[in-house]
């Protein structure tokens, strides 16, 4: 059986062939037999009453399905952490971003749609909107607008170590901010719908199933069995298909219940750039107590997410970015806080890393500015500073063995060549006026699979159905985007049974066919997923004949994990993976354009199931991580992206990727049994501070805010004289 | 909505001729999708910036969501779905694609296929010319640029391309 081991090997992805060719089918692949084209009638206004609409009395309206939310039976309001954000505007109720839906429309032709469209008129009676993000930290706390939920995480006393007045600390205060970004999956968001007797279907482009059953089970009132989700395959995700199908679920099912008709509603990209999830913008202001050796010991940060006009998943993402405030760095003395604010911009959402990118981009800038102010080399200072095992969290969080931070920066620093480079750089800059090089080290870490208690309360559980052929059929909700789960969870499947690939089965989820095993974020599948695979395989084995049976296991905690939500003290995570990047870069100050010249990404993410697909995932973070900091730039004005399409808000192409030296750290042999830690976001975390650093070194300029834009780096370089 | 302005077209798709009896000013895009039902051209801007919709064009990668289908009368279109015909000069772009795994979501990846085989057939003509370095890194980025693709990270596409840097297409190209 040793020689049978699938697991750490490099199986081709098994969806490659299908898509490679062309043959792979998303959602509108698919003929629309005899269905409808929908679309959402949208509001032009940020903020207002919605009085009602009008039809053009000069149009024939005979062949339109129009829904409004008097059609609606069941719950008007979409389930998430809260139920604030209704499917479809009320009458007299209050509209919160310019693009909320307020109707719904289909017609089978789809330029009879656009004329429909053009033809409805909308009544809203305009209220004032709230000011934007920043504007609301500016803002005097008396004056501004409360937050929808503060969290607060408190551990020994701050406050004592800020006013002891010690000559020997040195106090650093800065505040960093980050931008809107677009998860730019490249297949738009699209679903259909259709009604069998009184069970509703839908099938589309999304990530996670289960939320979309439980998102039409509210909405038309249905039991469980009742309601059918088909997840197609799906052209990217990237966390914008993690909750927003939900709504988009709601719309063509409300237009194919009126209508009696399947319906499709695709987006094109300019409305899934302008209305869909982003990843939330955020204020951080951090202050921190260092030691003239460099050692921090206390920090005080406070963070304003803006979570746009409804609350989506926001107070989760603000957890995971308060989590991750303080860097994988060690510091006694901690009081973390963050706000969520609400403003009339289309609600923020579910992106790659979750909040977490942001906590990093702040505290990894304010690592530099620590190191500029005390005059230690910023590898160093991460050096003093850096977890270790047993270090204790802001949580109090015992880290236990599983610690890599000394190994991934080591590493880094190695294959990087940092100080070789450092050395070689300054030199160049000294001989150069016309272009400037820089470099910039990032050590991160990412907390795996939900916060807290999150993975005890969904509850999740996967089957293993054999056919009568031997054939091992995995029923699991998670799906693949991209990222590679089809290949991986066959592969952990097919090791443990110690069976070929072949015998091994993995289609797209049914909620007809599939139990929940939870949605397919936050890094869980391979650790989670897989590990609930794994363990329903070994039930298996203890039979000597599967043939026909069928295996049912549920997500187990590990044992000792303790975690408090109110108090957020405890084991906020059951697992963090590790990651080190350096990033190379120079600047024509001609053209004020950084051209990357080498990222270096060392991970520690616990046993690599399959090396290959793993470093895809990390070059493909790596890419959207330096395309958030110095590349893709969403500019909000007046409450809505202005610059919506993929010609203005540039994501990396080919030519703006150098070469990636990327290496997992190869900790094998202490794993001594199934131990996978979650990769898919770690990446989206380093190389975004690593660019900005690297940008800064190269320009000497102060760097607070990404995007980084020309006209910014313009500004500092001229403040600078 | 007016009277609508009908032509028949004709031009060879995928090896075979066919007529199509429709609006001219239509995207070839819809045409191929809708008419055809070739589903592997795809649509993921609408303007020409992110490649995923590439078809070839008398051997010539083109965005079929900036062409109308009038434009194609008389002319050769290729899509993905015929690279992997038996008698396809294409296999082997294929092939290399999937030995080095250059796919995630696989959205874009047709049209970087279709973009590989316009760039290979460029090589291909130049390849005896002085100063073309055919399959150098930056000549495979510079031809692939105008395809986005938001997973990879470039990094096995790059390769995949890399790989075949031995093979040529001679066949096909039409006249221009």
């Amino acid at each position: 059986m040793a020689e049978k081991r699938l697991v750490g090997k490099s199986i081709p992805r098994v969806d490659a062939p299908e898509k490679i060719r062309g043959f792979a089918k998303y959602i509108d692949d698919y003929p629309l037999q005899d269905g409808l084209y929908g679309a959402i009638v949208r509001s032009p206004v940020a903020h207002g009453i919605f009085k009602g609409y009008a039809l053009d009395e000069n149009w024939e309206w005979a062949g339109y399905t129009i829904v409004s939310a008097d059609d609606i039976t069941g719950e008007n309001a979409m389930t998430s952490v809260v139920s604030d954000h209704p499917f479809l505007a009320v009458t007299g109720g209050v509209i919160n971003y310019i693009g909320e839906a307020c109707l719904l429309i289909a017609h089978h032709s789809k330029d009879m749609l656009r004329e429909g469209l053009r033809r409805i008129k909308l009544d809203i009676e305009e209220l004032k909107p709230l000011p934007d993000i920043e504007t609301q930290v500016e803002t005097d706390e008396s004056q501004r607008p409360k937050p929808f939920d503060t969290f607060n995480i408190d551990k020994g006393d701050p406050k004592n170590i800020f006013n002891s007045n010690d000559p020997g600390i040195t106090i650093v205060e800065g505040i960093y901010t980050t931008g809107h970004q677009e998860q730019m999956y490249l297949e738009v968001q699209g679903m259909e719908s259709w009604w069998e007797g009184d069970k509703v279907c839908v099938a589309g482009s999304l990530q996670c199933p289960y939320y979309v059953h439980g998102a039409l089970r509210s909405l038309f009132g249905l039991p469980a069995d009742k309601v059918r989700v088909i997840q197609t395959d799906t052209g990217g995700a990237f966390g914008g298909k993690e909750e927003f199908p939900s709504l988009l679920a709601g719309h063509v099912a409300l237009l194919s219940k009126k209508s009696g008709k399947r319906v499709r509603i695709i987006f094109d990209r300019e409305e899934d750039l302008l209305y869909t999830t982003k990843r939330h913008p955020t204020v951080s202001k951090i202050r921190t107590a260092v030691r003239n050796d460099g050692e921090i010991i206390a920090v005080e940060t406070e963070t304003f997410m803006d979570t746009g006009a409804y609350i989506t998943l926001s107070p989760v993402v603000l957890a995971r970015c308060v989590l991750h405030m303080t860097a994988p760095y060690e510091i006694p003395h901690s009081k973390i806080i963050g706000h969520l604010c609400k403003t009339n911009t289309p609600p923020n959402g579910a992106y790659r890393g979750f909040g977490a990118p942001q906590a990093f981009f702040a505290m990894e800038m304010h690592m530099e500015d620590i190191a500029k102010r005390l005059k230690i080399d910023p590898v160093k200072l991460r050096s003093i500073n850096h977890h270790r095992k047993g270090s204790l969290t802001m949580t109090s969080q015992n880290m236990g063995d599983d610690v890599w931070c000394a190994e991934v920066l080591e590493k880094a620093v190695d294959l990087s060549e940092y100080y070789k480079k450092k050395s070689e750089i300054e030199a160049f800059n000294k001989l150069n006026s016309r272009k400037k090089r820089g470099i910039g080290l990032s050590l991160v870490y990412h907390g795996a699979a939900f916060t807290g208690g999150g993975e005890n309360k969904m509850g999740s559980v996967v089957r293993l159905e054999f056919d009568d052929n031997g054939v091992a059929h995995i029923r699991a909700s998670n799906m693949d985007m991209g990222q590679g789960s089809k290949t991986v969870l066959r592969q952990i499947g097919a090791d443990t049974l110690g069976v070929d690939i072949d015998m091994v089965r993995y289609d797209n989820p049914d909620t007809d066919v599939v139990p929940d095993s939870g949605p397919t974020v936050a890094s869980r599948t391979t650790m989670i997923v897989g590990g609930m695979i794994k363990k329903a395989c070994e039930v298996a084995l203890k039979d000597s004949d599967n043939k026909g049976k069928v295996y049912e296991v549920g997500y187990e905690q590990p044992p000792g994990l303790k975690w408090d939500e109110d108090k957020f003290k405890g084991d906020a995570y059951p697992g963090f993976s590790y990651m080190a990047s350096v990033v190379e870069l120079e600047v024509d100050l001609t053209t004020l354009l950084p051209k990357f010249l080498s990222i270096t990404a060392i991970v520690e993410a616990g046993q690599v199931i399959n090396p290959e697909l793993a470093r895809g995932q990390i070059a493909g973070g790596i890419a959207q991580s330096i395309g958030w900091a110095l590349m893709e730039n969403p500019v909000y004005k007046e409450n809505l992206m202005r610059n919506p399409s993929l010609s203005k808000l540039l994501i990396p192409s080919i030519e703006d990727i150098p070469e990636l030296k990327i290496e997992f750290l190869n900790v094998s042999e202490s794993v001594k049994d199934y131990a996978p830690k979650g990769i898919g976001e770690l990446p989206m975390n380093s190389p975004s501070c690593a660019s900005a650093i690297a940008l800064s070194n190269a320009l000497d300029i102060d760097i607070k805010k990404i995007p980084i834009t020309a006209s910014a780096i313009y500004k500092a370089i001229s403040e600078k004289g | 909505m007016g009277e609508e302005n009908h032509a028949k077209i004709m031009f060879n798709l995928n090896g075979k001729d066919v007529s199509v009896d429709t609006n001219p000013i239509r995207r070839l895009l819809d045409v191929l999708r809708e008419d055809f039902k070739l589903m592997g051209t795809k649509e993921g801007c609408g303007e020409g910036e992110c490649g995923a919709c590439t078809v070839l064009m008398n051997g010539r990668a083109v965005l079929s969501c900036l062409i109308t289908v009038g434009s194609v009368e008389g002319k050769t279109i290729e899509t993905i779905e015929s690279f992997s015909q038996d008698e396809s000069p294409y296999q082997e772009i294929i092939t290399s694609y999937e030995k080095e795994g250059a796919c995630q979501c696989g959205f874009c990846i047709p049209g970087f296929v279709v973009s590989t085989a316009d760039y290979i057939r460029n090589n291909t003509k130049a390849r005896y010319t002085e100063g073309h370095e055919p399959f150098s890194e930056n000549s495979i980025k510079r031809a692939l640029s105008g395809n986005l693709c938001r997973c990879t990270g470039y990094e096995n596409i790059l390769k995949a391309v890399t790989q075949l840097s031995n093979y040529t297409i001679t066949e096909g190209g039409g006249n221009d």
